[in-house]
């Protein structure tokens, strides 16, 4: 089963290709959000050189969400398409669970993915191994240590690499993944979907849409009267 | 700082000088009202970064990029739209990017803006039709 996976979630845009549990290659370019201008040529580019024309590809994948609101749609928008065209089935996976598939972890490892969302916010969720202990959730790095402080907790994702100072010297027992791992690298969400993709647990094409985490307007009037 | 401009060709001069400043990243809001000539001060802006792009109000567009000069130029006007809206035109993006927000009416969304120059501009009611009084501020200190 050939699948192609595609994150514009973040700052990176990634593209990676997979058949069955084997990398047949992955792009990532991590030059910020200009999503829009290098998605396809990076598509086009991946498939070429793995020898791959998109009507052999089986599935579809694709983050959708949290993160870039921009980026979000700009790669749900591409994969839906491809999707619609060729008549195959899609797969949208959180892009904070995308990013604990890029460790190499077991049962019994705290993984904590965070997301940068900008003016002091996060995007976080909480996973066991590979396995959902948390949903994926908007809120603040300081509420997140302190709920994990005492636990041994690898974090990952680039609100980790943001708040790398902060996260280390908050709990010995929190770590941070390596460098080459730490922000969203698209075979992470390949992989992923691939577990779903196997099991035939597809999104329904036109159901499948962003997940953005809008603060609720409770939540924004509560800030603001704060801010004031 | 306070200018005075008495004609479009000034106001464009005040404003190209003013970019000489700009870093990316850096908001400027556009204040003033009806005709007063926030668009011409925009033109002025990007032509001093050395875009040679055709500015004109983004009043349906909501956005245009000015692109080509030594930072791009993110030009909007929040006339129609509200605090909700933002995030639906990728706001963020622009604003944490590394080029240069000029926003009209920006009054509209300013709860939003961190550190920012703020440009008022002004008819002058004891001079002529074309004259404009410009001030242009930094606001918003960080936390």
């Amino acid at each position: 089963m050939i699948l192609l996976a595609v994150d514009t979630s973040s700052p990176n845009a990634g593209v990676a290709l997979l058949n069955e549990q084997k990398l047949l290659g992955e792009f990532t370019v991590c030059n910020g959000n200009t999503h829009s201008q290098y998605i396809l040529p990076m598509v086009d580019e991946l498939l070429q050189k793995c020898g791959i024309a998109l009507k052999d590809v089986d599935v579809f994948a694709v983050a959708a969400g949290p993160g870039s609101f921009t980026g979000l749609r700009i790669g749900i928008a591409t994969v839906k398409t491809f999707a619609q065209v060729c008549n195959k089935p899609v797969v949208g996976v959180s892009s904070l669970e995308a990013l604990v598939n890029q460790l190499s972890v077991s049962d019994g490892t705290l993984v904590c993915p965070v997301i940068d969302a900008r003016r002091d916010r996060i995007y976080s969720a909480l996973f066991d191994g590979y396995n959902r202990l948390q949903e994926d959730r908007a809120c603040c790095i300081g509420e997140v240590l302190e709920e994990l402080k005492g636990k041994k907790v690898l974090f990952v994702g680039d609100g980790a690499l943001a708040h790398r100072e902060e996260i280390l010297s908050f709990d010995s027992a929190f770590s941070v993944a390596p460098t080459a791992l730490l922000t969203a690298r698209s075979f992470g969400l390949a992989q992923a979907a691939m577990a779903r993709a196997v099991r035939g647990d597809f999104d329904d094409l036109y159901a499948l849409s962003a997940i953005y985490l809008r603060q609720s307007q409770a939540e924004r009037e509560y800030a603001e009267r704060n801010r004031a | 700082m306070k200018y005075i401009s008495n004609s479009y060709e000034e106001t464009c001069a005040v404003a190209a000088e003013f970019a000489a400043k700009l870093q990316p990243g850096d908001v400027v809001a556009l204040d003033g009202g009806l005709g007063a000539g926030k668009t011409a001060f925009t033109a002025g802006l990007v032509r001093g970064l050395g875009a040679i792009s055709h500015v004109s109000s983004p009043t349906f567009t909501i956005v245009n990029e000015y692109t080509g000069g030594r930072l791009p130029v993110y030009h909007f006007d929040v006339y129609r739209i509200g605090v909700e809206d933002l995030e639906d035109i990728g706001f963020d993006d622009y604003l944490f990017g590394n080029g240069v927000c000029v926003i009209e009416w920006a009054r509209q969304i300013v709860e939003v803006l961190e550190e920012h120059y703020l440009v008022t501009i002004t008819p002058d009611p004891d001079a002529g039709e074309e004259t404009r009084i410009i001030t242009i501020d930094k606001v918003g200190e960080k936390q």
